[in-house]
């Protein structure tokens, strides 16, 4: 097999070699971990066939307390008296009684106790696939790194550059449904609020 | 020395007043000056001292006025001078009184600990601030429409027969707890919620 010009010299060919092992690991990290038989669970319930009802009881009981809400779609907890190191909101969204998603967030940038956080997801979800081994290091964790389960369902603990933490809990296809709908609906807006203003710009 | 004998010559041809001179007032002889030639002589004649010959010569009485009035000058300034170093002294030298503090020293205002800072007041909601609107509007709706104002303020809806303007709605105050009933709509969630759900996805 004749070999590319550009691979003629032997510098270029390294280089070649080092783009595309570089090529290799990024598409390795970001490509989610291979599904998984187990079924994700948030307060004794199968998340993603807990209606809307059922989940706020047991969120109610876990010791989460109803915060006033501004979308229909959203219920928000205060959730410091469930005593999840750094977490103390919690955030639920729902399509009808369907459950999307749910995302406990940390107080604030530089939350305090996230390492504990990430040696208990270890502790009870493993290691994630995506992570090097200083995940439960001390200052580690930045990024993004996710748990896969059966339905499709994930787990995603983030960590921001300034220290805030989320940790969401997701069906992905009704996010992705969700997410298409509510593109149509801002398209449909946008169409109608230009035709409604269309004289003064 | 040879300094003390050039001005004892001085003095004796009358070119450099002696301290008896000085403390009369007279005027430095000078060459050509009218008198210079004759002062020794008319001091030794008897004159009064402090007072000025009768038959002095014009030119001595004005030189002897401007040097009374150059020595008031100097004794009111140094004078002066003596006072201004005195008040220096005196407060530079003064004991600082617990009282008086200079400027960037004064002590800061006391703070009332009880009393409520001024911006800490949380101004009206705007649900009550229109439903006070609605009611102010129903107590000064005319009671010939058939309806008393007491009775409009207890919440039952108008009737589209008895009153021509149609009432203000007032926005519903968000519940704390969700409610577990109530209607749940299916696209209220707009992109950018949805956008700020999936940056931690």
């Amino acid at each position: 097999m004749p070999r590319p010009p550009f691979l003629s010299s032997r510098s270029n060919r390294i280089g070649a070699a080092l783009i595309a092992l570089a090529l290799t690991k990024s598409t390795a990290w970001a490509e989610s971990p291979g599904s998984s038989d187990t079924v994700l669970r948030l307060f004794d319930l199968e998340i993603q066939k807990a209606g809307r009802d059922e989940l706020r009881a047991a969120i109610r009981k876990a010791g989460g307390t109803p915060k006033p809400s501004k979308n229909s779609s959203i219920d928000n907890f205060a959730v410091d008296a469930i005593g999840l190191p750094t977490l103390t909101a919690l955030e639920v969204v729902f399509r009808g009684n369907d459950f999307v998603l749910a995302a406990y967030h940390s107080g604030g940038a530089h939350a305090s106790g996230d390492e504990r956080l990430r040696k208990m997801l270890v502790e009870k979800y493993g290691m994630p696939p995506s992570a090097a081994k200083n995940f439960t290091d001390p200052y580690g964790g930045e990024g993004k790194y996710t748990w896969s389960f059966a339905n499709g369902m994930k787990l995603v603990y983030k960590k921001s550059f300034f220290g805030a933490v989320d940790l969401t809990y997701v069906d992905q296809a009704r996010f992705d449904t969700v997410k298409k709908e509510a593109a149509d609906t801002d398209r449909e807006d946008t169409r109608k609020q230009a035709r409604a203003k269309s004289n003064a710009f | 020395m040879a300094w003390i004998g050039i001005a004892q010559d001085l003095v004796a041809d009358g070119l450099v007043p002696t301290p008896s001179d000085a403390a009369l007032g007279l005027p430095t002889p000078s060459v050509g000056q009218p008198g210079a030639a004759n002062q020794t002589s008319r001091l030794a004649a008897g004159s009064p001292v402090g007072k000025m010959p009768t038959s002095a010569p014009r030119g001595d009485t004005d030189a002897a006025s401007s040097q009374g009035l150059g020595r008031r000058i100097a004794l009111a300034l140094g004078a002066g001078f003596v006072v201004i170093v005195a008040g220096v002294l005196s407060s530079g030298s003064k004991p600082r009184s617990s009282a008086s503090f200079p400027v960037h020293e004064a002590p800061l205002p006391a703070v009332n600990p009880t009393a409520a800072p001024p911006l800490a007041s949380p101004r009206p909601a705007a649900p009550v601030r229109d439903r006070a609107v609605v009611r102010h509007r129903k107590a000064s709706r005319p009671s010939s429409l058939g309806k008393s104002a007491a009775e409009a303020d207890d919440g039952a809806a108008p009737t589209a027969a008895g009153s021509s303007a149609a009432p203000v709605p007032s926005e519903p105050a968000p519940s704390p707890t969700p409610a577990p009933s109530q209607p749940v709509p299916v696209k209220t969630l707009d992109l950018q919620q949805i956008r700020d759900f999936e940056r931690n996805l």
